[in-house]
């Protein structure tokens, strides 16, 4: 016994190293992968004190009930277990193939079951793992060291000793906790190796992801509804006030009786006496034993099939893939009818990139998926103004696509990737190549914001004010003149790795640190070109008697003609840019290539 | 046989590369490199892995800038006329430099439109290209789905659809199976035969002794030894030569524990 304890701790540790070292050969790629990984080594600490500090000064609100005790383990147990969730079905939309997987093992000649383990544990052994364990134990341990000492009672017995059980308790209990959450998330990584293995499976899971996502966002507005209240969000604050009320209340209760959230507030719990009843510990560790089991064999089961089957399919599997692949290339031969490159309007290089950038949006997921945002944001208010029974709502939608097909072509040239080098070999100038890139994306840009206001003016009650409909167009329209601007300058400048096309849900590394840097710095340089239209507006107040339409007439016609002087000024900075910096960028985006094969 | 080339004087030269160094911190990666290409040549560059094949032919391409030194393409200089060097110039991209969300045609189409030629020349180009690299039937499938062999002959295609007089191509033959390969050399011996100068580089002798008519051998960012394959080979096997210039072969290792057959 204690040799195979023994020996499934080595396999870990050395998946482990083999993890670090995989980890230090990205961050030797460049600056950002040394930073990505350093803000994660820092999340990790924050979120331990920030968690511990934050338990600290919410306990001592806590009254010593046992409602009080009830609620507080209720709240631990569904984040708990909400937590896990969202990390398992995170894994499940990487497909399978985050990182060190089973299937790699396996090739490496790592034994099955040590596989199992490996995986397991190592993931114990990360400094999320580390921080996700030492937060965990202490909230627990604050939490039911706060009840133990206030109510001088429960399992414990005298307060030294009380405290010291509880942290020991909380210890344990903290272990089993993440042990648990481990065998889930890695049970649920190799299951995603199995059913993850078609298309239209990874397109249904990623849609309803995001269909979740949006509900959770709006949970709020739906539960407002669902009251009936007249002004929902009055009683209910956020969607995350939401979640906590859950915890507080019978759902937290609840959960506390399953295996991911027994044993994550089990010390909180044990602090009062009475809550914790030999019915529950039973419940607690069966199903615990239960769970973890057959987590253990549907992993065993998933990375069997994986391993086995792997690109050998049976005779009636082939044959059903080999008729996919057939109609996916009847499809692609269909979609070819439609060739841009055949359009008349191409004659040139200006109106060829223009042509090849059409080709992209239909066939290229990346693309398409950035075409679904804005309408996703016409949902979004739809709903909402459904719910608020405030229709007019509709209208912010206008500029809000028109601000994120902005933010769509911002880093570009990371999109096109090393094929970019082709416009270098033939000699194109980067004014030639962002005029017509800017081009391309402003009449995209005013397309759909067309079609989204006939969405909105046919919906009954959207519009009521016609002149601040017509004023919420122009804004539109100058939003995406120079926002686009912006855009190609800042891409000519900060690029940041994006998904390839082959598996554009599949984030390369440190795409996510450059990806919060990049709006932002965008935000910032945006704000800034609205100071033409900030300071006649304010004169117009400030020094003429002028009703409201005429002061917003005037800031949004000042604002247009500069929109147009970013559009070419930017487009002209950011050619010139492109020319001087092309060299580099072409290196960049090597370098990008070998991160999505890392 | 000493580094400089030995070449008819009378033979106009398509590159020419002096004194080219490129350095990466402390690490030289190609130290004063000299190199002559006789116009309407086959040029084989060949060199073991980290000889500084590639670097070479990126700076010769005006995809790296040197440290030192100059590359002149048909006696103008490549760095100070970037943009006339890349209209007579063919880069042959790699498999993963082409927009393959594109078909073949397509792709044909847009770099020559790319070269600034109008489309209907592009578009006669194209079908050209592709009837002659036997990718007629492929035309209207994306070059995702192509396979190695029919990637390498598009990417040969793209190089030469603005009809460039001197032809640029790295390692174009890794991962290519033997009938492609066939194709591709074809179609190159048929280019010089026209008048069009190539210079690849490849680490495969048998290669560089079935296609080139010159050869320069490199090793650790110097030129060992260049001309045509007679001179450099100077009497013996161009794959000995090459092993006696560049060293590096060691005895043949013998491993205890390493038994093809029954273990005792």
């Amino acid at each position: 016994m204690n040799s195979k304890i023994t020996s499934a701790l080595a396999d870990a540790w050395t998946v482990t190293r083999l993890k670090w070292a995989m980890n230090v050969s990205v961050i030797n790629k460049s600056p950002w992968q040394a930073i990505s990984f350093l803000l994660s080594c820092l999340w990790s600490v924050g979120l331990v004190v920030g968690s511990v500090a934050f338990t600290w000064f919410y306990a001592q609100s806590l009254e010593m009930t046992e409602s009080a005790v009830k609620s507080s383990a209720g709240v631990l147990g569904l984040f708990w277990t909400v937590g896990v969730v969202f990390i398992s079905v995170a894994q499940l939309l990487a497909f399978g193939n985050s990182g060190i997987n089973a299937r790699t093992l396996y090739r490496f000649g790592m034994k099955r079951r040590s596989i199992r383990n490996a995986l397991i544990l190592s993931n114990m052994m990360t400094p999320s793992g580390i921080g996700c364990f030492l937060a965990l134990t202490g909230v627990m341990g604050i939490l039911g060291m706060h009840f133990v000492l206030g109510t001088g009672t429960g399992l414990f017995g005298s307060s030294v000793l009380a405290v010291a059980r509880v942290w020991v308790l909380a210890v344990v209990s903290s272990l089993l906790a993440v042990l648990l959450a481990s065998v889930t998330v890695q049970a649920v990584l190799a299951l995603a190796m199995v059913v993850m293995r078609k298309k239209a499976v990874r397109n249904i899971a990623t849609a309803v992801f995001l269909i979740a996502v949006i509900v959770v966002s709006q949970l709020s507005s739906i539960l407002g509804a669902a009251d009936g209240a007249s002004d929902p969000t009055s009683a209910r604050a956020s969607s995350f006030d939401v979640i906590l009320s859950f915890g507080q209340g019978e759902v937290g209760q609840w959960l506390l009786w399953q295996p991911w959230g027994s044993f994550s507030s089990l010390p909180v719990l044990a602090s009062m006496p009475g809550l914790v009843s030999g019915l529950f510990m039973a419940v607690a560790v069966l199903g615990y034993l239960v769970v973890f089991i057959l987590l253990l064999k549907l992993f065993a089961w998933s990375m069997q099939y994986d391993i086995t089957a792997g690109p050998t399919l049976s005779d009636s599997a082939e044959k059903a893939e080999k008729t996919q692949k057939d109609a996916q290339k009847k499809q692609n031969a269909m979609r070819l009818t439609l060739d841009p490159f055949e359009l008349n309007f191409v004659t040139g290089r200006f109106t060829g990139i223009i042509a090849r950038l059409m080709a992209a949006f239909a066939r290229d997921m990346r693309y398409a998926l950035t075409l679904l945002i804005p309408f996703v944001f016409v949902g979004i208010f739809a709903f909402q103004g459904v719910m608020l029974g405030r229709m007019q709502m509709m209208v912010v939608s206008i500029p809000s696509a028109s601000w994120m097909l902005c933010l769509t072509s911002l880093n570009m040239l990371a999109y096109d990737g090393t094929p970019f080098i082709l416009h270098t070999y033939a000699g194109v100038k980067g004014r030639v190549d962002w005029y017509a890139r800017n081009v391309f994306f402003v009449s995209l840009a005013v397309a759909v914001q067309i079609i989204i206001s006939v969405i909105v003016l046919v919906i009954p009650g959207a519009v009521e004010d016609y002149l601040l409909f017509a004023g919420v167009e122009v804004l539109s329209l100058i939003l995406v003149i120079q926002g686009t601007a912006l855009s190609s300058v800042i891409s000519s400048v900060f690029l940041y790795p994006e998904p390839s096309a082959d598996n554009p849900f599949k984030a390369p590394q440190g795409r996510t640190l450059a990806k919060l840097i990049s709006p932002v710095l965008w935000f910032v340089c945006f704000a800034l070109l609205f100071i033409p239209g900030g300071v006649t507006f304010w004169v117009s107040i400030a020094f003429f008697d002028l009703t409201p339409v005429a002061q917003v007439s005037i800031l949004l016609g000042v604002q247009g003609v500069f929109a147009l002087g970013y559009f070419f000024g930017g487009t002209e900075l950011a050619g010139w840019l492109l020319d001087k910096r092309r060299l580099k960028i072409h290196t960049t985006l090597r370098g990008f290539a070998e991160l999505s094969r890392a | 046989m000493t580094a400089d080339t030995a070449y008819s004087s009378a033979q106009p030269v398509a590159l020419s590369v002096d004194g080219l160094l490129k350095t990466f911190g402390r690490k030289t990666a190609v130290d004063n490199l000299h190199l002559d290409v006789p116009e309407g040549s086959f040029y084989g560059i060949v060199g073991p892995n980290g000889a500084g094949k590639t670097t070479t032919l990126q700076m010769c391409t005006g995809m790296l800038l040197p440290s030192a030194g100059h590359v002149s393409l048909f006696g103008q200089d490549v760095w100070e006329n970037l943009d006339e060097a890349r209209a007579v110039m063919g880069v042959m991209p790699q498999a993963d430099e082409i927009f393959d969300r594109l078909t073949g045609r397509q792709l044909l189409i847009y770099v020559g439109l790319l070269h600034g030629m109008k489309r209907e020349e592009s578009r006669r180009r194209a079908d050209d290209l592709m009837a002659a690299f036997g990718l007629a039937d492929a035309g209207k499938k994306i070059v995702a789905d192509y396979s190695t062999g029919m990637k390498k002959k598009i990417c040969l295609a793209v190089a030469m659809i603005h009809s460039p007089r001197i032809l640029f191509l790295d390692e174009p033959f890794e991962a290519v199976d033997p009938v492609s390969s066939a194709n591709l050399r074809d179609i190159l011996k048929e280019y010089v035969a026209g008048g069009g100068t190539v210079v690849i580089s490849s680490h495969v002798m048998a290669l560089v002794e079935k296609m080139c008519s010159h050869v320069a051998i490199i090793a650790e960012g110097t030129v060992r030894a260049a001309g045509t394959l007679e001179e450099v080979s100077a009497g013996e096997e161009l794959e000995d030569r090459f092993f006696e210039l560049v060293g590096g072969r060691q005895e043949t290792a013998h491993f205890d524990w390493l038994q093809g057959g029954e273990q005792e």
